[in-house]
């Protein structure tokens, strides 16, 4: 984020003496605020919204005047807030427009803070919590991996358009690699619906998640 | 935290592999958070004491490295202590369950860095103390560690056992384990089990791997936080403790 921020205004020694109004430090704040607010929120509404875990007992819940909502649909909100926030990135909405910053850094990180909540509630809920340390510890292994992945990709994008001195800035710097992450958090979509939905699925087990 | 680039550098790269090995949660599983907390502590207290003397000394770079994916190990062996015991006691609100010790986590990066950043400031150069930082940490962290492993503990929760049907199986599964082979399967590890108590990677687990949506999941789970932690990480060039962990 904080490379990221250097490209959106011509460097300070460049004839242009606009000085970056973005401090990267107000939104790491940002990030760590509506991550933490998305996760609990996400938290109890999954809680709250979401059908009950089946239990031994025969009878059946009471009737609720309000809908259910699956915890697959709230999952995908939380990604798909995330993929809003990459395309506003890549599309340059913010190139020389600092302002509107915050836009980028609540989207994701609401939508990163509750991923993280959700992820694991679903694997609590399909694969059960006895061997849910196990279970988690395997699927949690994933974001070192995609950190070092789309970290790459980032760097990759930004070298490339960088001048001589290794300095980029303006949009070619980001554009690329911030399109390639709204298409990964696509394909996530596409990833859950088929884990969810498909002839094998969690739903055609009899799996309410 | 601007304390030196190679440090920030030797945070942002080997911490997070400490923090990617899945034993731990397969540690909490097996033997109970509260061994799980205490081996946080003993991850914790040797780590942070040789970043310290590596700092102060002037060590080589590996060794400032060897010293952070042993923070990692720590701070995973704590993260997997707390939110598995949550998810595992508090099984009506699994939700609430998973996002408070989560979000929690997220929390304590903000608040101690504030914190250090106050108390481990020298007043005349407005360096930060690194070195006093690191056995501050290590002291604090095994009275941590010490704590949760006095505190944790998983309550047998006799309905959601009962519930799948794990307790007369031997297995322990979620709403998964049903499924046409699975009988045959549970039959063969009710005998293993006679012969070894807990094997490395028991029926549950290998049916976990084994199972399809597991890596549809897995791979969604890669594609949505690879690029939200990319998107961080960037920030963490300046600010190496803003990492709102997972």
């Amino acid at each position: 984020m904080g490379t990221l921020i250097t490209t959106l205004y011509p460097p300070p020694s460049t004839a242009s003496q606009i000085r970056n109004p973005v401090d990267s430090a107000t939104h790491v704040s940002i990030v760590a605020a509506t991550s933490t607010i998305a996760r609990v929120v996400a938290g109890i509404l999954s809680d709250y919204l979401a059908p009950p875990v089946p239990t031994s007992d025969a009878c059946l819940p009471p009737p609720r005047k309000f809908p259910r909502c699956s915890r697959m649909y709230l999952l995908f909100s939380s990604a798909f807030l995330m993929l809003l926030g990459n395309l506003y990135v890549s599309l340059g909405y913010v190139q020389e427009h600092g302002e509107n910053f915050w836009i980028v850094s609540s989207s994701i990180g609401a939508g990163y803070g509750a991923v993280f909540c959700l992820a694991p509630t679903v694997v609590s809920v399909v694969w059960g919590t006895e061997n849910f340390g196990t279970n988690w510890g395997i699927v949690t292994m994933t974001p070192a991996a995609g950190a070092t992945v789309f970290g790459s990709i980032f760097a990759w994008g930004y070298e490339h358009y960088a001048n001589n001195h290794g300095i980029c800035w303006g949009k070619e710097c980001y554009s690329g690699s911030f399109m390639i992450m709204a298409v990964s958090v696509a394909c996530a979509l596409v990833g859950w619906t088929i884990a969810w939905r498909a002839p094998s699925g969690w739903r055609a087990r009899g799996i309410v998640v | 935290m601007s304390a030196s680039p190679l440090l920030q550098r030797a945070w942002r790269f080997y911490s997070p592999i400490g923090c990617s090995v899945p034993v731990f949660g397969y540690i909490c599983d097996a033997y109970g958070p509260a061994k799980l907390s205490l081996l946080s502590s003993t991850f914790f207290c040797p780590a942070y004491l040789l970043a310290s003397h590596a700092f102060a000394n002037q060590l080589p770079y590996p060794v400032m490295v060897l010293a952070f994916v042993f923070v990692g190990m720590g701070t995973s062996s704590m993260y997997f202590a707390g939110v598995t015991t949550s998810a595992k006691n508090f099984t009506g609100n699994r939700g609430l369950a998973l996002s408070l010790p989560i979000a929690a986590f997220g929390l304590s990066s903000l608040w101690q860095s504030q914190l250090v950043s106050r108390v481990f400031t020298d007043e005349t150069t407005g360096e930060l103390a690194v070195a006093a930082i690191f056995r501050a940490y290590s002291a604090f962290l095994v009275v941590i560690g010490i704590i949760g492993a006095l505190g944790l503990k998983v309550i047998k929760n006799d309905q959601e056992i009962s519930r799948t049907g794990e307790w007369e199986n031997l297995l322990e599964g979620g709403q998964n384990s049903g499924g046409p082979s699975y009988g045959a399967i549970g039959q063969e590890t009710a005998g293993e089990e006679v012969l070894e108590k807990r094997p490395l990677i028991n029926t549950a687990t290998r049916e976990f791997l084994g199972d399809n949506t597991m890596w549809f999941f897995a791979a969604g789970v890669f594609l949505v936080t690879g690029p939200g932690e990319a998107f961080i990480n960037n920030a963490c060039f300046f600010s190496s403790f803003c990492r709102p962990d997972h």
